[in-house]
């Protein structure tokens, strides 16, 4: 993902498997750097633990593509350290995020209908 | 969750090594995520340790340390990749319009006249560049300009004209000595202000060797520029390597981060 903005969302695909998680774990409300290792891990079953140089090469990338943003509000004020910065997804950045979940649906499609992939198969998530 | 002391200990270790390992990456990265990344770093240390004790914490660091490395590089390379694009873009711009001055006034210029002029124009910008980058203060970089300048119009002047005598006078190959020792002492120096400093004193030295040796054996002394020219002409020279010199150290004396040693 280049550093310059652009408004067609087809023009940062593919993301990276880091940039992909990191718009996956803002997908459902913003979090702070290590609240995005967490829900990745958690998420992956531990098999994608993102470090902190991954993620945050991959946060500044995302930021400077206007995919995400720092957002000025604290979901948990009381029990925070306020140093931290959170960031969510930008509406671009929603674009983005569906648009890469559309290829990848896309690439899953023709890989079942190549009989390369079994349907009835959990598809194993992450990097 | 209460942390007991020694894993407390361990944790504050841990912290203030990996801020310190945060040097690898480049400073734009650091400044911007540096603090975050350590706080990252720190919590994954507490919950190492609280799942796993020491081991859990040793497998964090072997996990990390290789993923630190792997990503400064990229970091590096990416950054490295736009701004010298942009830089060397510049540079061959410049270039190209300065070698339109004797092409639209039509000097009797051969096409080697022009490839060797374009090499020469477009070398010492891409050096400036690549140095300059290692900057942190004004004075670093005039240094930085003073130097290539001078060792810029050494060979241009050897080159049209001569030094010692006509250009084609064998002494005036101990300039490449000059040059030869200047380059030697920035490698050596590492870029470090004090002692590029020293590199630039000793190819002040080197050079104002080259016009003792040719008065004292009457190097070129029957052809232009003469004695007298060589004296001027070697002077201003080591006038520009002994500037360069004292720029380099008050650039040291300023302390503002300079040198591959801390940013590249």
């Amino acid at each position: 993902m280049g550093g310059e903005r652009t408004s067609d969302p087809g023009d940062l695909l593919p993301l990276t498997p880091a940039a992909l998680n990191v718009l996956l774990a803002l997908a459902d409300g913003e979090r702070h750097g290590y609240g995005i290792m967490l829900e990745v891990r958690e998420r992956t079953g531990g098999r994608v633990r993102l470090g902190p140089g991954t993620l945050y090469g991959a946060i500044k990338r995302l930021k400077e593509g206007g995919v995400i943003e720092e957002s000025g509000e604290r979901p948990d004020d009381e029990a925070d350290d306020e140093r931290r910065r959170y960031y969510r997804l930008t509406s671009f950045g929603g674009e983005v995020l569906a648009a890469e979940v559309e290829r990848l649906d896309g690439l899953v499609r023709a890989a079942r209908r190549k009989g390369a992939f079994p349907a009835s198969k959990p598809s194993p998530e992450g990097a | 969750m209460a942390t007991p002391r020694g894993d407390e200990r361990a944790v504050g270790v841990s912290e203030r090594a990996y801020r310190s390992l945060l040097r690898v990456y480049p400073r734009e990265l650091r400044n911007e995520y540096g603090d975050e990344m350590a706080h990252c770093f720190r919590d994954l240390c507490r919950e190492e340790l609280e799942d796993r004790g020491g081991p859990g914490l040793a497998a964090l660091w072997a996990h990390t340390l290789p993923e630190l490395l792997y990503t400064a590089l990229k970091e590096r390379s990416n950054m490295l990749a736009r701004n010298t694009y942009r830089s060397v873009l510049g540079i061959a711009v410049a270039t190209a319009c300065i070698l339109l001055t004797p092409l639209i006034a039509n000097w009797a210029w051969t096409l080697s006249d022009f490839v060797t002029a374009g090499t020469l124009i477009f070398g010492t910008g891409l050096a400036f560049v690549l140095l300059a980058r290692k900057a942190g203060n004004v004075a670093y970089r005039m240094a930085v300009g003073v130097a290539l300048a001078a060792a810029f119009l050494l060979v241009w002047i050897n080159l049209a004209v001569g030094i010692i005598g006509e250009p084609d006078e064998v002494a005036n190959l101990m300039y490449i000595g000059v040059l030869a020792v200047g380059i030697s002492g920035v490698f050596v120096a590492r870029f470090r202000p004090h002692e590029m400093a020293r590199a630039l004193m000793a190819t002040a030295l080197a050079q104002a060797l080259v016009a003792v040796i040719a008065l004292v054996f009457g190097l070129g002394s029957g052809s232009p520029p003469g004695i007298l020219g060589i004296l001027i002409l070697n002077g201003f020279f080591v006038s520009l390597f002994v500037g360069s010199a004292l720029l380099f150290r008050y650039a040291g004396r300023e302390r503002t981060p300079v040198g591959a040693g801390q940013e590249g």
